[in-house]
């Protein structure tokens, strides 16, 4: 565990909006989680995978109304989600648009009474919810979600270019909540096991793979990839583990074994179950 | 289950009579069967059926039995040849899809890829 309170500038984090009537439904039919139980101003978690259950990408889908989506993707799978939506398209009232402009930053800690102070708004916002808040003419989405391993954050969408985004990193270091750097943060994500595109979210791997079983749900109807995932879970086939290692017990005999991220002498590492 | 011309989708007596059932429940006269491929489901593509009563653009009109059938025209690329039946034996209740153009069909049977 950790006590310590600091944002982060995910700048690998791309966006998109899907619009149209149909597009939360056919999202739910590409995606593990139920999207479409999701209420105006809510935000979710889901995997979108091939036939094989493969991951595509795992998104944070924005419902900003019942005709518009804002999809948070990431530089590595941008372009194959964009793809592999359009590919399912066929009469659907559903158009992708790229946003080049939006930024992420996210504050992970529990010590947020001087934001609240701030934003009064977000103390009782519930998770898994965004409101919508202008600083110094600036606008952004504030939400309470989480990280890919269930760690709760609170992510901010800065919707007014690069600007929006330093007066945002501004207004946080007044109020006493510091920045962890990129490299001070990979550390952080290795340690607790947080999966990143490019690297463990890749389709090499299925969701169970990585435990990203939160983000599934297994009572929703089918999805592309969804018989592959009910059939791994039903009989417990998922073939590989996602552990943390100390780098210095990296063997080079270790079979069945893929070290995806390192960093600080700690690694992310997945393996074949049968060799752990 | 017998072919049919790939330029047109049949329905069978048993399916027709079963959709004019749903149209009558549904208060819906003049009615038609608009059949239709949604993007997703397990196999990639699936099957979507509704009772309409106001005509769309880009539709193929087939009459068979009694009952209208319409269909979207990008969603006949992918349906064109198919037989649509119904049953409601021991295994299984509903509308049966028999589909040239699927390549493989999921445990529902209400999606396919092609």
């Amino acid at each position: 565990m950790f006590s310590e309170t600091f944002f982060v500038d995910f700048n690998r984090v791309k966006f998109l909006f899907q619009k149209g009537s149909d597009a939360l439904d056919l999202l739910d039919r590409l995606s593990t989680n139920s999207v479409l139980e999701l209420s105006e101003k809510g935000i979710k978690t889901t995997i979108v995978t091939d036939e094989k259950a493969k991951i595509i990408d795992v998104l944070n889908v924005w419902k900003i109304n019942n005709n518009k989506l804002l999809l948070e993707s990431n530089i590595e799978n941008i372009n194959k989600l964009i793809s592999w939506i359009n590919k399912f398209t066929i009469e659907e009232d559903s158009l992708i648009q790229k946003q080049e402009d939006f930024f992420k930053i996210s504050i992970i800690g529990n010590d947020l009474n001087k934001l609240y102070e701030f934003i009064p708004l977000l103390k009782n916002t519930k998770k898994g919810n965004f409101i919508e808040f202008t600083i110094s003419s600036k606008r952004f989405l504030i939400g309470k979600h989480e990280l890919f391993n269930g760690l709760e954050s609170i992510d901010f969408i800065c919707l007014d270019g690069i600007l929006s985004r330093e007066r945002l990193k501004k207004m946080l270091f007044n109020i006493d909540i510091p920045e962890k750097t990129q490299e001070d943060f990979e550390l952080f994500r290795i340690k607790n096991l947080i999966p990143k595109s490019g690297s463990e979210i890749t389709d090499s791997y299925n969701p169970l793979d990585l435990g990203l079983e939160r983000f599934i749900d297994f009572s929703k109807g089918c999805y592309v990839g969804q018989e592959v995932v009910a059939r791994l879970d039903t009989y417990k086939k998922v073939q590989n583990i996602m552990h943390m290692i100390k780098v210095d017990d990296i063997d080079s005999n270790m079979r069945g074994t893929k070290i995806t991220s390192s960093s600080g002498g700690y690694a992310i590492a997945i393996s074949k179950k049968k060799f752990v | 289950m017998s072919q049919i011309p790939i330029n047109t989708i049949e329905i069978t007596e048993r399916a027709a009579s079963k959709v004019r059932k749903f149209a009558e429940n549904e208060g819906k006269k003049p009615f038609a069967l608009k059949v239709a491929v949604k993007g997703g489901g397990c196999s990639g593509l699936t099957y979507d059926l509704e009772i309409v009563d106001t005509p769309a653009e880009n539709e193929k009109i087939i009459k068979q039995h009694g009952v209208e059938i319409r269909i979207p025209k990008k969603s006949f690329i992918f349906l064109a040849g198919t037989i649509l039946d119904f049953s409601d034996g021991l295994n299984g209740k509903g509308f049966l899809f028999s589909n040239p153009n699927a390549k493989k069909s999921c445990g529902c049977g209400t999606s396919f890829s092609v």
